[in-house]
This record gives C-alpha cells, sequence and structure tokens, in this order.
C-alpha cells in the first residue's frame, strides 16, 4: 500500500544513547534531553525547578534552571516535595510540565495547562500547579523502563510549527516505558458552545502494550461542552476492516488491491466516552496503524520516510510515526 | 451532530403495496415493480424471458425485448439454472448487466440477483433458463434466504427503490409487519481506493458491487461478508466477497452511535460512512467508500425512523441487531409505510 503523505514537517531526533549507570541518571538525562529538544525546536521555557530553587512562587519566571543533566537529580515523592521541573510552552500557547516525581526512579510526570495556567508553589521548587491541568501521564508511570541495566536511545519528534511533539525511548531493541506527547489534532468538535481551542491532547502509552482490544484512555483533553470546559478522556478511533478476524488479516497482508506494495496503513482518531463530554474529538496528525503482526519497532518504511514504533494492537512496530528520510534507528 | 451531506441524487420509490394472494404473487409483483422502476429510471432491458418464451438461445444476451409485459410475465420459477424461469437483464449507467431471475428450488419467496461487469450474459441453449456470464458476480441466490419473507400471513408486503440520477446505483428493501424483512439489497457504484497508487496491478472498472443483507440480522461486528464484486489483480480476474468497514472507537463500533455525542453537536445520533473491503486471498485490502450509506444509531431505533427534514430513513440491522441501525437517503416527503 503506498503510504499517507505526511501532514506536518517534522524534525526528529534520533539515537539520542543514555548509557546506563543508574535510573535516576538516565532519567535526569532523558528529560534533560527532551527539554533541550524542545528548547531547539521553538519551545519555550516558562519556568523551571533544578530541584533547590523554582523562582519566585506564583507566575513562572521563565528562566531555565536545566543548565546540565545535574540539574534534573532531584525526583519528588509527590507534589509537596522539592523536584526537577520544567514548564514549556509550545505554539498553541499551551504550557507542558515535565517534573521528576514519583516512588522510584523510573517515574515522572507530566502534564499540560491549555490555559498556560501554571502556578509555582510557594515552595518554589514543589511541583507547580494549574487550575485546568491535564495529566496525561502520571507519577505512577515507568518512563523509562524499570530495569536497572543497559544502555537507553531516545527519540523526539517536533514539527516546524511546534505544536506538536512526541517521545519515546528504547532499550534491548524494543521501545519501553511510555510513548508519550502533547500535539495538535483536526478537530471535529462542533456544536453550539461546544468548541476546542487550542485543539491539543496529551498522550501516554505503554509501549508493546495492547491499547485498542481493551478501548484503553491513552490520552486527556480539555474542551468545552456547552460554554463550560470539560476533562475528558481520549480512546482510539480507527477504520476496522470487516469484523476483527478480516481486520487483522487485511492487516498482515501486503494488500494487492493497492498494489501489494505494502501493509496497510490507517489514520487514526481520538473520541472520549467522558460523561457530559462524548463523541469523536478529531484526527491525529501523521500518527497511524499499520502492519498487524511480524513487525518490528524500528521497523523503517519508503525510504525510511516512516518507523514503527511500539504496539497499538499488541504487536511491535504496529503503531506507524513519520521518520527523517536518512537515520537508521538504532534501539540499543 | 450535523447531518451528513446526501452525495447522489436519488429517485426514490416509496410504500409499494402489495397486497397478499400468495408469495409467488408477492415475488412476481415485486420482481416486476423493480423492472419497471429501473427502466423508468434509465436502466435498459437487454433482454428477457417470461418463463415460455426468451431472447434467443446461445447468444449474448441483447435483443431489448422486455417480455415482462405485466406480473403475470414474472410467475415462472426455475428450481435450478437449468430449468424455465422469468428473467430479465438490464443495463445500468456504469454498463453493467444486472440479471434478475425468478429462481429457487423449493418455495416462492426466494430469486437470484446477478452481474456482469463484462456485459457478458449469454442465453443457454434453452432460452427461458437462466443466463450464465464467465464474469458472472451472484448478490443474493436461494441460498441467501427469503428475497420477500417467507411468513404467508398478514403478509401484505410494502416494497421501496432508491435509483440515483445517473442510473449507476440501485437498492431495494421491501417491508413487512412493520419492518424491513427478506433481503435489502443492491447493485451499486463505489468510490474506489483500488489500484492507488497508480502503478498497482489492481483493476476495478466500472467499481460495482452487489450487496444483499438481512436487514433484521446483525452486520457489524460479527459480520461474515455482505456483498461481491469483480475486481483484476495482476491480470487476474477474479470475484471477491466483500466485508462492510466503518471508524471504530475503543474497539467498539457502536460506542457512539447510541448517544448523541456532545462533541457533534449533542442533537442527534451519529451517522458513521461506511466502506468495504475485501479478505479474499490474492485480493486484500480496501475497495471503497459506500456512497450514501451510513451506519446510525445502534439502539433504541426502528426501521423507518426519519432524520432530518425527512431526508435519512433508517433501514435494518447494521450493527447488532438493532432495527433503523442503517441509514440510507430518503426523499423529503413520503412518510414511510411498512406495514
Amino acid at each position: 500500500m503506498a503510504m499517507p503523505a505526511k501532514q506536518k514537517t517534522w524534525t526528529v531526533s534520533a539515537n539520542n544513547r543514555i548509557p546506563f549507570v543508574t535510573l535516576n541518571d538516565t532519567m535526569s538525562k532523558y528529560l534533560f534531553g527532551v527539554k533541550e529538544f524542545l528548547k531547539t525546536n521553538g519551545y519555550t521555557i516558562a519556568g523551571s525547578s533544578n530541584g533547590t530553587t523554582g523562582g519566585t512562587p506564583g507566575t513562572p519566571d521563565g528562566v531555565d534552571r536545566w543548565i546540565t543533566s545535574a540539574n534534573v537529580t532531584t525526583q519528588g515523592a509527590n507534589a509537596a516535595s522539592a523536584q526537577s521541573w520544567v514548564i514549556l510552552t509550545d505554539g498553541n500557547g499551551v504550557q507542558i510540565l515535565l517534573t521528576y516525581q514519583g516512588a522510584a526512579a523510573q517515574n515522572a510526570r507530566f502534564s499540560f495547562s491549555p490555559g498556560a495556567l501554571f502556578v509555582v508553589a510557594a515552595t518554589s521548587q514543589n511541583q507547580p500547579t494549574a487550575t485546568d491541568e491535564q495529566v496525561f501521564s502520571p507519577a505512577t508511570n515507568d518512563v523509562i523502563n524499570s530495569t536497572g541495566s543497559l544502555d537507553r536511545s531516545w527519540f523526539g519528534w517536533v514539527d516546524s510549527q511546534s505544536k506538536l511533539c512526541r517521545f519515546a525511548i528504547a532499550r534491548n531493541q524494543v521501545f519501553v516505558g511510555q510513548l508519550w506527547g502533547v500535539e495538535l489534532v483536526a478537530s471535529v468538535v462542533a456544536g453550539a458552545g461546544t468548541t476546542w481551542s487550542p485543539a491539543v491532547w496529551g498522550f501516554a502509552l505503554p509501549a508493546n502494550s495492547d491499547t485498542w482490544a481493551g478501548g484503553s484512555v491513552v490520552g486527556l483533553a480539555r474542551p468545552t461542552v456547552s460554554s463550560s470546559s470539560v476533562n475528558v478522556s481520549a480512546k482510539w478511533a480507527v477504520e476496522q476492516f470487516g469484523n476483527s478476524s478480516t481486520d487483522t488479516s487485511i492487516h498482515n497482508s501486503k494488500a494487492e488491491m493497492q498494489g501489494a506494495l505494502g501493509f496497510p496503513v490507517v489514520p487514526i482518531g481520538i473520541g472520549s466516552t467522558t460523561a457530559g463530554g462524548q463523541g469523536k474529538l478529531g484526527n491525529l496528525y501523521d500518527f497511524w496503524y499499520g502492519r498487524g503482526s511480524g513487525g518490528s519497532d524500528g521497523d523503517v518504511y519508503q525510504n525510511k520516510q516512516y518507523v514503527g514504533v511500539a504496539g497499538f494492537r499488541g504487536n511491535t512496530g504496529s503503531l506507524i510515526w513519520p521518520w527523517d528520510g536518512a537515520t537508521t534507528p538504532v534501539l540499543y | 451532530m450535523a447531518l451528513p451531506v446526501i452525495t447522489k441524487t436519488w429517485t426514490i420509490t416509496a410504500n409499494n403495496r402489495i397486497p397478499y394472494v400468495s408469495l409467488n404473487d408477492t415475488m412476481s409483483k415485486y420482481l416486476f415493480g423493480v423492472k419497471e422502476f429501473l427502466k423508468t429510471n434509465g436502466y435498459t432491458v437487454r433482454g428477457s424471458s417470461d418463463g415460455v418464451t426468451a431472447s434467443p438461445p446461445s447468444t449474448l444476451v441483447s435483443d431489448g425485448i422486455d417480455r415482462w409485459v405485466t406480473a403475470a410475465n414474472v410467475t415462472t420459477r426455475g428450481t435450478g439454472s437449468g430449468t424455465p424461469q422469468s428473467w430479465i437483464v438490464l443495463r445500468d449507467g456504469a454498463g453493467v448487466d444486472i440479471l434478475i431471475t425468478y429462481q429457487g428450488p423449493a418455495t416462492d419467496d426466494t430469486a437470484r440477483v446477478s452481474f456482469s461487469a463484462g456485459q457478458l450474459f449469454t442465453t443457454q441453449a434453452t432460452g427461458t433458463f437462466q443466463p450464465t456470464a464467465t464474469d458472472e458476480a451472484v448478490v443474493l441466490s436461494s441460498g441467501s434466504g427469503s428475497l420477500i419473507g417467507s411468513t404467508a400471513s398478514l403478509s401484505d408486503r410494502n416494497w421501496f427503490g432508491w435509483v440515483d440520477s445517473q442510473s449507476k446505483m440501485c437498492r431495494f428493501a421491501i417491508a413487512r409487519a412493520g419492518i424491513f424483512a427478506g433481503l435489502a439489497w443492491g447493485v451499486e457504484h463505489v468510490l474506489s481506493v483500488i489500484g492507488v497508487p497508480s502503478s498497482s496491478p489492481a483493476v476495478w472498472s466500472p467499481p460495482t458491487w452487489g450487496f444483499a443483507w438481512n436487514p433484521g440480522a446483525s452486520i457489524i461486528p460479527n459480520q461474515t461478508s455482505i456483498g461481491i464484486a469483480r475486481v483484476s489483480v495482476a491480470s487476474l480476474a477474479q470475484s471477491v466477497t466483500v466485508f462492510l468497514g466503518i471508524e471504530e472507537f475503543a474497539n467498539n463500533n457502536a460506542l457512539f452511535s447510541g448517544i448523541k455525542p456532545e462533541f457533534q453537536g449533542g442533537a442527534a445520533f451519529p451517522m458513521f460512512p461506511l466502506s468495504i473491503e475485501s479478505n479474499t486471498a490474492n485480493a486484500h485490502g480496501k475497495m471503497g467508500n459506500l456512497i450514501d450509506w451510513w451506519q446510525g444509531r445502534t439502539s433504541g431505533g426502528v426501521d423507518g425512523d426519519l432524520y432530518g427534514s425527512l431526508q435519512f430513513l433508517g433501514i435494518g440491522g447494521i450493527s447488532g441487531a438493532s432495527n433503523g441501525s442503517g441509514v440510507w437517503p430518503w426523499d423529503g416527503t413520503t412518510v414511510p409505510v411498512l406495514t
């Protein structure tokens, strides 16, 4: 099957190897790398904490205190403890909070504020808060894989308008931890007093977990229904070919109807079943469901224009993201 | 939810009542009515049999004579292809020949519909027997079940027909006792996605499929197949069985179909467009998107529900066995009568 046209222009940061020392070291270097990548690609620093200070309580001061990864080593057990955090503002005007928080070194907490409402706590190195905060990856999530061995390599994607970013991390030849991002969506939300602006969702899904079959929540958004904001959980939407058996069969075949050139690549949307805020939210940009089985994380397609990342239906490589056309992914 | 845009301009014949006399009488009047409706709306008669006389034997069906002058000419049911029967071949606007023949081994409520995309229907040595075509795709037969509903009691029927303004699409349904019964069926043009990219050796021309389903039963999600098409892949022509596709949410095709989603305005049940796919060996893949055919509400509806300003009609079970979960265009004025 012919690959779909990319809708966005992407900058991809690939094969960022982190030699293993400790999980704390890996996490600090990962978060620092993510911050640097976003900052280099149009995201601005709204505020930060190096674990010792986060500036003045109240409105974030715009200072980047993550000078090196050594400034990202302070993990707080919860919101009210000292931790390394950074707030970045994207091209949508949305603030993204990355904070090193959780009970174990592989945990961190990611959220966003669509209204750019993050406020620095009275103890500034504690976790900031926002009244419209969407915690799409809670502090209980294993972000980098809990296994205390082996190098990691992380990958980042940013679009040219700084309105979409997504990240993945690999260990031992497969993606692990969380696939996550904060991205603009092609919204289909409509109705009197019903809006979604900016149409941004945050997502986090465990790599190589079947988030389709069980109807899992994979992200969060905050649209407006009848002029009131509502926090909603997002689930996948994808065109199914016939019944589940025929769908699997077709996705496992290089579709002859499309020239037997490759496996079907189907765009993905999202919808919400949250009471008071139900329905289709929109279509994701450059986010597809690929082959049903037999793929591997890091598979590249069509002159390395696309890459298979972790499981959408429990099969490695079944989720397809854009790739840079040049690099061979290395999943250390 | 905002109503979808109706893509085609449809002529709809509604509430064609057939007072019950016998299943043979009902079938003859139904098939005769279908023929008349198609003929009136741009389909041309290529040849026919009234069960006694027929187009010349052993030739391409092309004499152009309509021997179905009244319903009485459509009463001869053949028990198989090699027995006299009432049949007619009509050509649609896409150049596809459609064979409608009164055939079934045992009971008067079955018939057979097929099409030849290559215009290849040929009469047998006995002209009144069922014509054949090397590229024939059988849409429905006695094995598909009763075309008109087998029940004899309380058995007036109302049939309904749809034809688009280019005569490339037709669909039919028949109702009894308040619901659609028998088989809903049609032979229609599709928005093909076959042969993309241009280097693909897959060809579907014209992109026509035939379908038939029991509107009282579910198609999605546990469907077997609903239709048939004739495609060429790598120069090998073959018939493929066809399944319905639909955008599913969280692994559930009916997740939003029983509610009025706030994110689509909260005013109406969603109508989701449908696609078709093939899982036939050596011909896998998505085939196209159906035109003016949607999945509507999946619970709480009934056959004959109208939406918008009488522009959409709920028909049969697309998802689950919920009547009215399929949605077809309607004419904007008529109240459907299903009793």
